[in-house]
Parts: structure tokens; C-alpha cells; sequence
């Protein structure tokens, strides 16, 4: 009887057992119910296949920029990039972020990266110099980016929820530049719902009360940044990317506005 | 522990370890932590990570003689073989950060600005340190520090140009990734004042 009572628990433990796996796995496959597109989706004739650039930006001189940045889940992007940079031109800038998809090194990523890219001084013609690092499942929430060169000696350090990542900091030869948020994506249809993929969102990243140091601001002081983007209202409103066809950050009171 | 006991146990055993090698085998298939390594190269330039400023540096295309009048310093013209007035190309005003920019049919670009940096040859310095071996040094341009990248040096990043600050003024000449440091040091020392220039042209 005793032995009977032991296989019967054994076997309720078993289903148990089963049907947590079971869950688990149904759970991360809904949740992962895209397909990763092939690298051709990098490219075509002219090498930058619905390539959608969307920056917001504020010019003049600015020793940093910080702002809360939403990292989004993967949902079979070809490539994306959400950011935060500063610039003295072309030739010189730093740049601070995530991304999902490809990226520069060839791996295709399903959670967002940290990453910074910078050119080295004086290689204007030349590529960037990428680094990152992975976040692992930090996704689906808000974290705190900033970039800073305070003391201006052209070395840019960068903080992620006040930490610093390890992926280093970067000394180009500029201490000050205009600031600007920037999101990316690539193809025509990067896909927002699953197979077969036909609802394409847009490259919208969403940034929070952005800031920004200004050089004649004594050490690493604060101020809400009041210009950046064509909206000059309340400073502590969202700033949003909707659509492919905005240029600038939308500056609105709320998420998704 | 009965026969009958243990064969359970077994078979729950058997059970869990298939369920969780599945569990494992299914996260690393659709799993999300790890990169995917592609054995395609990567088209480098197409895979993002572009600003995309516009007007070299956000500003736009102007005449040389409007940046000179609008710039609130007096802006510095070459006329070296690579760098001079009959092969001037485009030149783009940044108002907002006062930088005049003039860029050549060689493929040479003078950038002209009030400094950002507040220890310039200290910066300098700090560069040759943070890219070690990457053809990067320290010499005298005009009297003042400068730094140098010189295009022969075998290391990645191409870097080619001159950089100092000279009466408050940050000057870089950047050549197009082959431009001789000989030919770059020229461009710099042929530099006068526009209206210096003009005269003497």
C-alpha cells in the first residue's frame, strides 16, 4: 500500500513536472515567435535597404547629454539602433546605445546590446570603432544613458543607470559638440507582429526627460534640455519617434503620443 | 526502497533530464542572450550606426565670403597644392557651434573653430596614449602642439590629418585617408587670414 501511495505521488510529481516544462517552453516560444531575417536584409542595390534614420537634435556646444531610454524586445528586427550622441562634425563624434538585429561585427543579436561607436581622431573617411556588450534580457524597460566629457579633455565616458558599463570610454579630439538622440532600423518592414510579419513598425524609440551639460556649466550640473527637436515646451515631456517620416523627436506629454 | 519505487524514480529521472535537455535545446534555439555569428561579411557601412549629420557639421553650405563675415574669428585659407582657392569645393558654416568648415577637390577638408577642448596638448597626449601604435603623435604645427596621424601607419582607422589650437582657435586639416603628412604639414603652413589671402592672391 505504502509502495503504491509513493508511485502514485511520483507520478503527480512527474506530471507535475511535465507540465512546467511544458509551460516554460510554450511560454518562451510565444515570446519569441519571430524569425530572424537573412543578412541580405542589410543590403540592396544601393546598400541601404529602407534604411530609416530618425534623429532629434540640438545644436552648439554641449560637454554631455543624458536621458531615460526605453529598451525594446526583439520582434525579428533586420537591424536596430536607439542612441544618444554628441558631435563636433562629421568627422568627429561619440555615439552611446542599444541595438537589436545585425551589427557591424557580423552577430545577429535577439536582446538589445549596450554599444558605443566613435570615430578615432582625424579618420574622417574611415569606419567607426564599435564596442558593446550584452544586456542580456534588459529589455521592455527604462534605463538611464549618459555621455559626458565634464572636464572637456576630449575623453567621453559613458553610464548606464549610473554605472559605468565595461566596454570602456572614448578619447576622440573634441570636448564639447551638439548632442542629439537617433534611432535606426533597416528594411522596409522590420516586423512587429509575428510570421508573416506584415504589421512593420518604424524606428520610434522613445527617450524621457533628456538633459544636458553645457560648458559653462561648473562640473557635471544638469540642466533639461530645452531646444532639442522643433518642440520648445515643457522640458519634462516624452520624447518620441512615431513614424518614418518625422525628422525630428516628437516632444509630448505622453508614451506613444 | 521497493522494486516497484525504484523503477519509478528511474523513470522520473529519465523524464527530467529529457525535459530539461529539450528546455535547454529550445532556449539556445529561439534564445535571445547570444549572438548568432553569420557566416556572411558584413557590408560594415550599411549595418547602422550612422548619425547621419547633415552640413558636415549640422550647418549649411554657404559662400567663403559669408562664413568669413559670420564667423565671430578670422578664418585661416590655405594655398598649398592641395588645399587653395581655385579648388575649393564646398565650404559649410556651424552657427551654432561657430565652426567653419572648407573642403577641397583633393579631398582635403580644413575645419576651423573656437577650441572645445581646455588642455589641448594634454588631449594630444592622451590620444597618442589611448591608440597605441595606431600612427598617432605629437609635433609642432605652426609653433603650437599638435597631433598628427600619419596615413602610412599600418593600423586600422586611417587616420590622416593635423589638429592644434592656435589663438583659441581649434584648427584640423584632414586629409582623405592617403594624404601625405608632408602635403598636410604644407596645407598648414600656407594657412593666413582670409583677408590676408585674398590680398595676396
Amino acid at each position: 500500500m505504502q509502495a503504491k501511495d509513493s508511485q502514485i505521488r511520483l507520478v503527480k510529481g512527474l506530471a507535475m513536472l511535465f507540465a512546467f516544462v511544458l509551460c516554460t517552453g510554450i511560454s518562451t516560444r510565444s515570446a519569441n515567435a519571430y524569425t530572424q531575417p537573412d543578412v541580405s536584409c542589410l543590403t540592396d542595390n544601393q546598400g541601404y535597404a529602407g534604411k530609416v534614420n530618425e534623429e532629434g537634435g540640438e545644436l552648439g556646444l554641449f560637454k554631455g547629454i543624458k536621458g531615460n531610454e526605453w529598451f525594446d524586445n526583439w520582434t525579428g528586427e533586420c537591424e536596430r539602433v536607439s542612441s544618444i550622441f554628441a558631435y563636433k562634425s562629421s568627422c568627429d563624434f561619440i555615439e552611446f546605445g542599444w541595438s537589436l538585429g545585425y551589427d557591424p561585427l557580423g552577430n545577429y543579436w535577439k536582446a538589445p546590446q549596450l554599444f558605443e561607436a566613435w570615430r578615432p581622431p582625424l579618420s574622417c573617411p574611415t569606419a567607426h570603432n564599435p564596442s558593446e556588450r550584452n544586456l542580456g534580457t534588459q529589455a521592455l524597460d527604462w534605463h538611464t544613458l549618459a555621455l559626458q566629457d565634464g572636464n572637456q579633455d576630449g575623453t567621453w565616458s559613458m553610464y548606464i543607470d549610473g554605472q559605468t558599463p565595461n566596454i570602456g570610454w572614448a578619447t576622440v579630439d573634441f570636448g564639447s559638440g551638439s548632442i542629439a538622440t537617433n534611432s535606426e532600423r533597416h528594411t522596409t518592414c522590420d516586423p512587429k507582429n509575428p510570421p508573416p510579419n506584415t504589421v512593420c513598425d518604424s524606428a520610434w524609440a522613445h527617450y524621457d526627460s533628456l538633459q544636458q551639460w553645457k560648458p559653462s556649466n561648473s562640473g557635471y550640473t544638469l540642466f533639461f534640455s530645452q531646444g532639442m527637436g522643433p518642440y520648445n515646451t515643457d522640458p519634462w515631456y516624452y520624447w518620441n519617434f512615431i513614424s518614418e517620416t518625422e525628422t525630428y523627436v516628437k516632444h509630448c506629454s505622453v508614451i506613444n503620443c | 526502497m521497493t522494486r516497484s519505487q525504484g523503477r519509478a524514480l528511474a523513470l522520473a529521472g529519465a523524464i527530467a533530464l529529457v525535459s530539461a535537455l529539450l528546455a535547454v535545446l529550445w532556449g539556445y534555439h529561439h534564445g535571445s542572450g547570444q549572438p548568432q555569428q553569420t557566416s556572411m561579411p558584413l557590408h560594415l557601412p550599411s549595418a547602422g550606426r550612422d548619425p547621419g549629420i547633415s552640413g558636415f557639421c549640422g550647418g549649411t553650405v554657404t559662400s567663403l565670403s559669408d562664413a568669413t563675415q559670420a564667423a565671430p574669428f578670422r578664418v585661416l585659407f590655405p594655398s598649398s597644392s592641395a588645399a587653395n582657392q581655385d579648388d575649393l569645393s564646398v565650404v559649410y558654416w556651424c552657427p551654432d557651434s561657430s565652426q567653419v568648415a572648407m573642403s577641397f577637390a583633393s579631398g582635403v577638408i580644413v575645419d576651423e573653430g573656437p577650441s572645445t577642448l581646455t588642455d589641448p596638448p594634454s588631449t594630444w597626449a592622451d590620444i597618442v596614449k589611448a591608440y597605441p601604435g595606431g600612427g598617432y603623435s605629437v609635433a609642432s604645427v605652426r609653433g603650437q602642439p599638435a597631433l598628427m596621424g600619419d596615413p602610412t601607419s599600418p593600423v586600422p582607422g586611417g587616420q590622416d590629418g593635423l589638429e592644434w589650437v592656435e589663438g583659441g582657435l581649434q584648427v584640423t586639416i584632414y586629409g582623405d585617408g592617403k594624404t601625405p603628412l608632408k602635403e598636410l604639414l604644407s596645407v598648414a603652413d600656407s594657412l593666413q587670414p582670409i583677408d590676408s589671402a585674398q590680398d595676396s592672391a
